[in-house]
């Protein structure tokens, strides 16, 4: 009965983070549900990231459920890029970079809590099936990791 | 080529209702179309100029078709929000002018994909826009022709806006008179559109607010102001845009995947499909 509970929780919690990334999916880049994971070589760990922009800072949640925990930093930098000439429909120009540098601290499994830095690249910026790719550190730790919009 | 599916039930029931609608106005359709001056060859003589706005006995502009007159609609007006200043004289934020340029190297409209574009999307289509005025009703509609084949509608009532609006493709529109303008507030927009064909981007706290003046019986003025403290870091209104009356212009069927002639638009060219793009941007 009480497994039964929790996972009611953990579903409605999921569903309705994903509820609410739902009303921003095109516009600030970073903002939706992102699913992938980290961790090194076949180590891997699943994330889940929901960010949310209100116009000046990114807010936002790690892996919604009973382990949730709050993104500490979210930011995008931008590297400008030389678009195609207005009123051209061309294909060529070099499109911006844009950089992602994310923090939060979750548990590691052995009762303590690791900081963990991400820094990563949105690939497809201004389509639905973004992605950020990149590494991530947590002190002497390192590897890569990826993630999807939703 | 990856065909989406279109949901031929609404398209159809919105065809259905704009034809209800201006039958029920009591415009007269399917009269011939006036010829349009145009000035021809050498010595020919200038066009007259237009006649005036026509006004419904209350004395407001009407904005769409005239009972009694042809049907007709509104030509496409709108470009590139941007135009007529610098575009570095919009307020973008540095993410909002990174995501513009990009959509300038990677044109991938969600209207081209048959998506509903809502505020001054609108205006840009070619096949143009009919408006449907109900005054017993105290709303308007503006219907799409080509494209999505939507419609929105504009309040015209006097009501405040809803407390929490689900955002669309077309948001929640009120508008009310100042003199001969008709002023639209949109709220309640979600974040799949572009507002332009040039992908002038924005995110769900946008306030649109849209001026339509017809100035005479062939020529609507609009304008915008854009509000949106999500893309940019203080509201900005565009230039004015003309949009050209097309007397005999009427709704008629367009089921946007079938007659759909730029599947180039939609994912890559026809030789070289793009299958990474599953989803629409």
């Amino acid at each position: 009965m009480r497994m039964t509970t929790v996972r009611t929780f953990i579903l409605l919690a999921f569903v309705m983070a994903i509820a609410v990334a739902g009303a921003a999916q095109e516009g600030y880049p970073l903002a939706g549900t992102w699913y992938g994971d980290y961790g090194t070589g076949s180590q891997k760990h699943d994330l889940t990231v929901i960010m949310k922009w209100d116009g000046r800072t990114v807010t936002g949640t790690v892996n919604p459920g009973p382990n949730a925990t709050p993104i500490k930093s979210a930011v995008m930098n931008i590297t400008p890029g030389k678009p195609a000439p207005e009123g051209r429909n061309s294909t060529t120009g070099t499109p911006p970079v844009f950089k992602v540098h994310l923090e939060f601290d979750a548990p590691n499994g052995s009762g303590a809590t690791d900081h963990l830095v991400f820094e990563g690249t949105i690939q497809n910026p201004v389509a639905g099936n973004r992605r950020i790719t990149g590494t991530w550190t947590a002190g002497a730790e390192r590897g890569t990791f990826q993630l999807r919009r939703l | 080529m990856r065909i989406q599916s279109i949901n031929l039930f609404a398209k159809t029931s919105a065809l259905g209702l704009a034809i209800v609608l201006t039958g029920s106005i009591g415009v007269a359709a399917q009269a011939p179309a006036p010829a349009q001056g145009r000035g021809g060859g050498r010595g020919a003589a200038p066009a007259p100029p237009a006649p005036p706005t026509p006004r419904r006995a209350d004395g407001k502009p009407i904005l769409g078709s005239v009972p009694g007159q042809p049907v007709g609609g509104w030509g496409a007006g709108v470009t590139t929000l941007p135009r007529g200043g610098a575009l570095e004289e919009v307020p973008f934020q540095p993410w909002a002018r990174a995501v513009y340029d990009i959509r300038q190297i990677d044109q991938f409209e969600p209207h081209t994909r048959c998506k509903a574009s809502g505020v001054s999307r609108q205006f840009s289509t070619p096949y143009g826009t009919e408006f449907v005025e109900v005054p017993d009703l105290q709303r308007m509609y503006i219907m799409d022709n080509g494209g999505p084949n939507s419609y929105r509608i504009i309040y015209l009532d006097g009501r405040s806006f809803p407390q929490n609006i689900a955002p669309t493709n077309y948001g929640y529109s009120i508008g009310h008179w100042e003199g001969d303008t008709l002023v639209v507030e949109t709220r309640g927009l979600n974040e799949k559109f572009w507002m332009d064909t040039r992908g002038t981007p924005h995110t769900s706290q946008l306030k649109f607010t849209e001026r339509f003046t017809r100035s005479d019986m062939n020529t609507l003025k609009y304008q915008a102001t854009i509000d949106d403290p999500g893309a940019y870091t203080k509201p900005w209104t565009t230039t004015v845009f003309e949009l050209r009356w097309r007397p005999g212009d009427e709704l008629f069927e367009y089921i946007c995947q079938q007659s759909n002639y730029g599947p180039e638009l939609m994912v890559g060219s026809q030789e070289d499909v793009d299958n990474t793009r599953f989803f629409v941007p």
